[in-house]
């Protein structure tokens, strides 16, 4: 029992020193990127992360001190994690939309039709929670009105007629949150972390090339085979592009 | 060729943006001779550095040569564009109304193609007196050997060419007499050449030993690729002569051999004598450090899109190598090393003229830079060197340094910063300094009560619909009501009861009992309860024969009692009203 006693107060003891260490990599990380010395905050964040502590503020950081050393594409990959972590993280949002600002290139995502850019503008505005949310409120309203005109049995259509509403929502809010599903949990995505790298027609440097991407490009992952990777970029280009030049996210 | 495109009338213009490339194809001509050439321009631009290659249609009506081809690829706001521009010389083979076919192009955003362009090809406009061509190099002196009704010869303009030079081969056609069909040339395989066409091909008269020939020429730049002896095959031309008569007698048949009659258009093989070069090497001496194989005449030089930028815009820079020579296979200019730039490296270009006899072109070496910091930058000069065959020797050409300008703040100036140094709309949020605490994410599509939630409704919906029904049962089926509300009544009955026992008045308690059994009954069996006796009840065999002899028990239990008040006691009632209670617990389960 005293032997127990004694574990507990080591284990309760490790966690506490650790915790703490951790907290002053944090704060020393901080000290680091307010005297410039991004590469050293890097470093401190990057223990953290070897840690395992996983935190949007933590990628967030991180993609602040990547930018200001000048690694695009790292700091593209931090505030896209931090965004994956907490898709309502309203400044590494900020972040992002400021540092592709500095891509070179600037791909012009492909025009699908008027109403599918719609839909690809609607359904981009919440995270996949807010349209579930959306979509169990929709369902909720829906429900109440259709009890409610079990129950009357008075033969009134404005019940149905203000049912449209909820099931428009909840048609649109549940299509929406199928895709933020899909694109944020289930699609790979990267970011090219080197300066430039090929996209080639095949996986290897013997496929004719196909366009030279640059640093800080971002594209689904759709598959890898042997030292490559094949990705689609927003304009709908495919093409294979090197593992190692590949940031995933 | 240059002079030929500043010319160019476009007199159909067919376009097609269907996909990402935009493509046109024009010709400068719809009306020519047989034989006489047209010349088509097919140019096709999109976005990238990339641009897929246009499928051309079947030109079998013609012979077809390339003439030229240029790339430029332009960087405007980060975004690549390229143009395509394609040329090729047209000879119809054949008279009458030909169609040259949509040109189409295929990218992964679909497909685009251009308008069909309608020719129309009428007899020999005029055959070309000996043409001012004959004075190009490549026309021979001396007339040829040969002699009959057809043969071939070629020649060369010079027979010991350095390496790498430009050797301009003639071949000549001598025909006397018609074909029966259009004649069919194989090139031979030019082992140890490249080789470029010099079209157009043409056509004159010419007599030799006292005959007259329709001469047909064909031109070709051959570049040897090494010193050494070296051999140009002959080409083969099968023909089918026509035997009925000579080209230009027509009333020859009536002089020839009947028998010939069945020879009529039998092939015939051409082949004219092998020529040997004696290659040159290029010379040792004088070889500059940094020639790289090229031999011509060439010029260089460097230009910017623009001398002043703000940091992080890109500036596209180009180095242009033009001359003449075989542009194709030279080497890549060895470039300047920007460490005060990022560099991309945007590609070449180049554009192929075969105008007047001679290979020429442009070759465009082309990046986009962009400053790291502020400040004025130099990019260095660009040396090239060439053999020039003219004059047997090497030269060296190169650029001036350019001078760029570049200003504000940009990526690698923010870097030296503490924190938000960019003013104005954008800029880059500050970190976070407080320790986060530990990051729990909620998944709610992976969530049991999330889902759970979404159940109730459909429970409130489904419950709804049952009160639904049976409030529509309870109105039009009365056996139904009755059944459904005789609990609810035998209860009122039952608590009236208990009010009357608690008054004392024993009699009415009793009665109400009564009441309320047989009520409870009449309305479990959907009877009338005002003639509903105990007699009637002994024989309802609805009633199961366990139970029914305790409820008639029960009611002239009750009957007895309530005609003799004065025997009750208040212990009695309650006890009867305790089995009265049991009564209906039991005719609740059974009716």
């Amino acid at each position: 029992m005293r032997n127990l006693f004694f574990l507990l107060v080591l284990v309760l003891a490790s966690n506490s020193a650790y915790a703490f260490d951790s907290q002053a990599l944090w704060k020393e990380a901080a000290e680091f990127y307010d005297q410039g010395n991004y590469k050293a905050a890097i470093e401190d964040y990057g223990t953290l992360l070897d840690r395992g502590m996983e935190s949007p503020a933590l990628y967030y950081n991180l993609g602040n001190s990547y930018f200001k050393s000048g690694d695009l594409g790292h700091a593209i990959w931090g505030f896209r994690r931090a965004i994956l972590l907490d898709p309502g993280f309203k400044p590494a949002k900020a972040n992002l939309d400021y540092v592709r600002t500095f891509n070179t290139d600037q791909i012009a995502v492909k025009r699908r039709g008027f109403i599918l850019d719609i839909w690809d503008f609607l359904s981009g505005m919440l995270s996949a929670n807010g349209y579930l949310v959306l979509t169990a409120l929709a369902w909720w309203i829906a429900a109440a009105l259709i009890v409610y005109q079990v129950i009357r049995m008075n033969g009134a259509t404005w019940p149905y007629y203000l049912l449209i509403v909820p099931l428009v929502i909840i048609i649109f809010s549940a299509g929406s949150a199928g895709r933020r599903i899909h694109e944020d949990r289930l699609t790979r995505w990267g970011v090219l972390g080197i300066e430039t790298a090929d996209i080639r027609e095949g996986p290897g440097g013997e496929f004719n090339r196909v366009e030279v991407a640059h640093e800080g490009l971002e594209f689904k992952i759709l598959g890898s085979r042997e030292n490559s990777y094949l990705i689609q970029l927003g304009n709908g280009l495919t093409g294979w592009v090197d593992k190692e030049a590949v940031l995933e996210i | 060729m240059t002079g030929r495109i500043s010319t160019f009338l476009i007199l159909l213009f067919a376009a097609s943006a269907a996909s990402g490339a935009t493509i046109t194809a024009g010709v400068d001509k719809q009306e020519v001779g047989l034989g006489d050439p047209i010349t088509l321009r097919i140019t096709l631009s999109g976005k990238g550095g990339t641009l897929p290659e246009p499928t051309l249609p079947d030109l079998s009506a013609f012979d077809v040569y390339s003439s030229g081809r240029s790339q430029n690829i332009s960087i405007a706001s980060g975004a690549f564009s390229s143009t395509l521009d394609l040329t090729y010389i047209l000879i119809p083979k054949k008279l009458g109304d030909l169609i040259i076919g949509p040109v189409v192009v295929r990218d992964a955003e679909g497909m685009a193609s251009t308008e069909p362009i309608k020719i129309k090809v009428v007899q020999q406009s005029g055959i070309n007196t000996p043409s001012p061509q004959a004075q190009q190099p490549g026309r021979r002196s001396q007339p040829p050997e040969k002699t009959g009704d057809f043969f071939i010869d070629q020649v060369v303009d010079k027979a010991s060419p350095y390496a790498g030079e430009q050797v301009t081969l003639t071949f000549r056609f001598y025909q006397a007499i018609n074909l029966w069909d259009q004649p069919k040339l194989e090139w031979p395989k030019y082992v140890g050449f490249t080789v470029e066409d010099l079209p157009p091909n043409s056509r004159y008269y010419e007599t030799v030993r006292g005959r007259r020939y329709l001469v047909t020429e064909i031109k070709r730049a051959l570049f040897p690729l090494s010193a050494g002896r070296i051999t140009i095959d002959s080409p083969q031309l099968t023909i089918m002569p026509d035997d009925f008569g000579n080209a230009f007698d027509p009333f020859g048949f009536f002089d020839r051999d009947l028998r010939e009659l069945f020879k009529r258009g039998q092939p015939k093989v051409l082949t004219a004598n092998a020529i040997v070069l004696n290659v040159k090497p290029l010379p040792e001496r004088g070889r500059p450090a940094d020639f790289s194989g090229a031999v011509g005449k060439f010029s260089i030089k460097a230009q910017t899109d623009k001398d002043s930028v703000g940091v992080d815009e890109p500036i596209t820079l180009k180095f242009v190598l033009s001359g003449t020579g075989n542009i194709k296979s030279i080497s890549p200019v060895k470039l300047p090393e920007l460490p005060d730039f990022r560099v991309y490296d945007s590609g070449n270009t180049e554009s192929v003229s075969n105008a007047n006899l001679l290979v020429s072109g442009t070759r465009t070496f082309e990046q986009a830079i962009i400053p790291k910091t502020s400040g004025t930058f130099e990019v260095p000069p660009v040396s090239f060197s060439y053999f020039d065959p003219s004059f047997g020797a090497y030269k060296t050409i190169g650029t001036p340094p350019l001078r760029i300008k570049a200003s504000g703040e940009g990526l690698a100036d923010v870097g030296g910063a503490p924190k938000n140094i960019i003013s104005g709309k954008q800029s880059l949020g500050y970190i976070i300094t407080d320790f986060p605490a530990v990051h729990k994410s909620v998944d709610l599509s992976r969530s049991f009560w999330f889902w759970l939630l979404q159940v109730l409704p459909l429970g409130a919906v489904v419950a709804a619909l049952f009160y639904r029904e049976h409030t529509k049962k309870l109105l039009a089926d009365r056996g139904y009501a009755r059944r459904f509300g005789a609990a609810r009544r035998w209860r009122a009955i039952f608590k009236k009861a208990h009010e009357f026992m608690a008054k004392g008045d024993l009699a009415a308690s009793y009665a109400a009992l009564y009441d309320a059994v047989v009520g409870f009954v009449a309305d479990r069996l959907n009877l009338e309860k005002s003639g509903l006796t105990i007699d009637e009840l002994r024989g309802k065999t609805e009633i199961p024969e366990s139970i029914r002899g305790d409820l008639i028990s029960f009611l002239e239990h009750c009957q007895t009692a309530r005609f003799s008040p004065g025997g009750l006691e208040k212990g009695t009632v309650d006890q009867t009203l305790a089995r009265a209670e049991q009564v209906i617990v039991i005719l609740e389960k059974a009716l």
